[in-house]
């Protein structure tokens, strides 16, 4: 057993795991959706002791099945786990404990009652759509849960959508957009969304995004590459990711290199867990590290921030953007506040959009220059916690 | 260069490591390893481009397969060319002989726990 399994196991007698389905193995051949409710339906008639915890399933099961990955996601103690071992439609089960969406501090109902948002507002992007720049020609990647592309505010803003297996292969066919949480949602909604209703949500309401569901069901480090792969080749400008590991692990370094390299912003979250913490690949030095702030540019309470022993860029994050009471669409329709650095993540993948869109052809140093030269820090923000401050659209603009 | 100066070189994450050694110290399940390409010449720090970086995955799979003597049902491996990365799941003595390769920079574990 997984150091991870057992250290689980010990002190909470269940685990997270990631079940994969004999229908997964091979060349790539997927479960149908068929053999995956089949397979769920075996599950709960067995007996298995799959134990009720989070990650409730669309019948608020304990466990969720991706059917076209060909894997089950849930949570299990000691005998379910035996159980599910010893099971012929089993190939392995494994611990899922580390690569995850960051998730929110807070999640409450809202609803959108004024023309833009705080954050919006907060970084000026009305002032850049009053000059014409809506983020127009500029696809922005977004790797996260998925994302509901019903949903109206992001009618016309999803140019590609695509889900990977654990081996990182693009399930095919490529499925309708969709979310497997409701994390992905809000953070698409948030860099591109359109206006509803004159009411708007999203930092780049004329740019397009290429969204792929990478997490959620099988925490492999080549999803996450599938996805950041299919990005690049789809010719995404800026990379935003809301999503990590705990610490500092150096899987994604080489990767976040490449990315800059071929002239792609990587936006990344910093993670809820606190002064002195930080995540990756959010906390690398080539990463543009996002913190979240409040309303009153108060540096949020949960946000990350670490000093590393590096000459360049010692400390995470850069800088904060608005990352609490973020109001963005809700998959199914409708609107919903959250609170986390993966909110903060958006904002800075939208204006940077908004500023591609200004200068298509501006390099990636000065591009990251004129944000930083954007920044305040409002009194009382130390460095350490909000990075060089909150940048400003308008002043980033004109330092571009 | 012998293979030991070659495997000094390729920087192998210590969880990837763990999951080499139990799966050779117990039954032949199949290793997911994801591994980086050297960039094609020294100097150079850009992956290789998107073509040759299909051809290298698919010429290094093939020779270290012939010398261990397995087929091509015997592993997986998908290619991600953008990046110059390749994800491989084989046994763990294949996944071995693939690190000492010269076009290995460095290996992960594909999953973690």
């Amino acid at each position: 057993m997984s150091r991870y399994l057992s250290q689980e196991m010990l002190s909470r007698g269940q685990a997270r795991v990631i079940v994969v389905l004999r229908a997964a193995t091979g060349t790539g051949a997927a479960a149908s959706k068929r053999e995956g409710r089949r397979l769920g339906q075996r599950f709960r008639k067995s007996g298995s002791s799959l134990a009720l915890a989070t990650s409730l399933g669309e019948q608020g099961e304990a466990y969720r099945i991706f059917p076209q990955l060909g894997i089950m996601l849930g949570t299990v103690d000691h005998d379910g786990l035996v159980a599910l071992r010893k099971d012929p439609e089993v190939v392995s089960v494994v611990g899922a404990p580390a690569l995850s969406p960051i998730r929110p501090r807070d999640v409450r109902a809202a609803k959108l009652s004024s023309a833009h948002t705080w954050g919006l507002e907060r970084l000026g992007a009305p002032d850049l759509w009053q000059r014409g720049l809506t983020g127009k020609g500029v696809l922005v990647g977004q790797l996260d849960t998925g994302i509901d592309g019903e949903h109206p505010t992001l009618a016309g803003a999803v140019a590609h959508f695509a889900e990977f297996d654990l081996m990182g292969r693009e399930v095919t066919p490529p499925p309708k957009p969709k979310d497997s949480d409701e994390h992905g949602t809000h953070t698409a909604a948030t860099i591109a969304g359109r206006a509803v209703g004159g009411r708007h949500v999203g930092m780049a309401p004329g740019a397009k995004l290429a969204s792929a569901a990478v997490i959620e069901g099988g925490d492999a480090l080549a999803r996450v590459l599938g996805g950041m792969d299919w990005a690049l080749g789809k010719g995404v400008r800026v990379l935003s990711l809301s999503l990590g590991f705990r610490g500092y692990w150096p899987d994604f370094l080489a990767i976040t290199r490449i990315l800059r390299r071929k002239g792609v912003l990587p936006v990344f979250a910093v993670g809820n867990e606190y002064a002195g913490s930080s995540r990756s690949p959010g906390n690398y030095s080539e990463a543009l590290s996002v913190g979240a702030c409040d309303e009153k540019g108060r540096v949020a309470d949960f946000s990350s921030s670490q000093r590393f022993d590096r000459k360049r860029d010692p400390i995470v994050p850069d800088l904060v953007a608005p990352g609490v009471d973020i109001v963005s669409a809700k998959p199914g329709g409708g609107y919903q506040s959250m609170d986390g650095t993966s909110m903060a993540t958006p904002h800075v993948a939208g204006l940077a959009a908004l500023l591609l869109e200004a200068k298509p052809k501006v390099t990636l140093a000065r591009l990251e220059a004129a944000l930083f030269k954007s920044c305040t820090r409002p009194r009382g923000m130390a460095p350490e916690r909000g990075g060089k401050g909150i940048p400003n659209g308008v002043k980033a603009l004109e330092a571009l | 260069m012998s293979a030991a100066t070659r495997r000094s070189k390729v920087k192998i994450d210590p969880e990837l490591r763990r999951q080499l050694d139990r799966a050779a110290a117990s039954k032949p399940a199949p290793v997911e390893a994801v591994l980086r390409l050297r960039p094609p010449t020294r100097r150079s720090s850009r992956p290789p481009v998107p073509e040759a970086a299909q051809d290298v995955a698919r010429e290094l799979l093939a020779r270290v397969a012939e010398e261990v003597g397995a087929a091509a049902s015997d592993y997986d491996f998908n290619v991600f060319p953008n990046l110059g990365y390749l994800v491989l799941s084989a046994p763990a003595g294949f996944v071995e002989r693939v690190l000492h390769q010269p076009e290995v920079a460095s290996a992960s574990a594909n999953r973690r726990g």
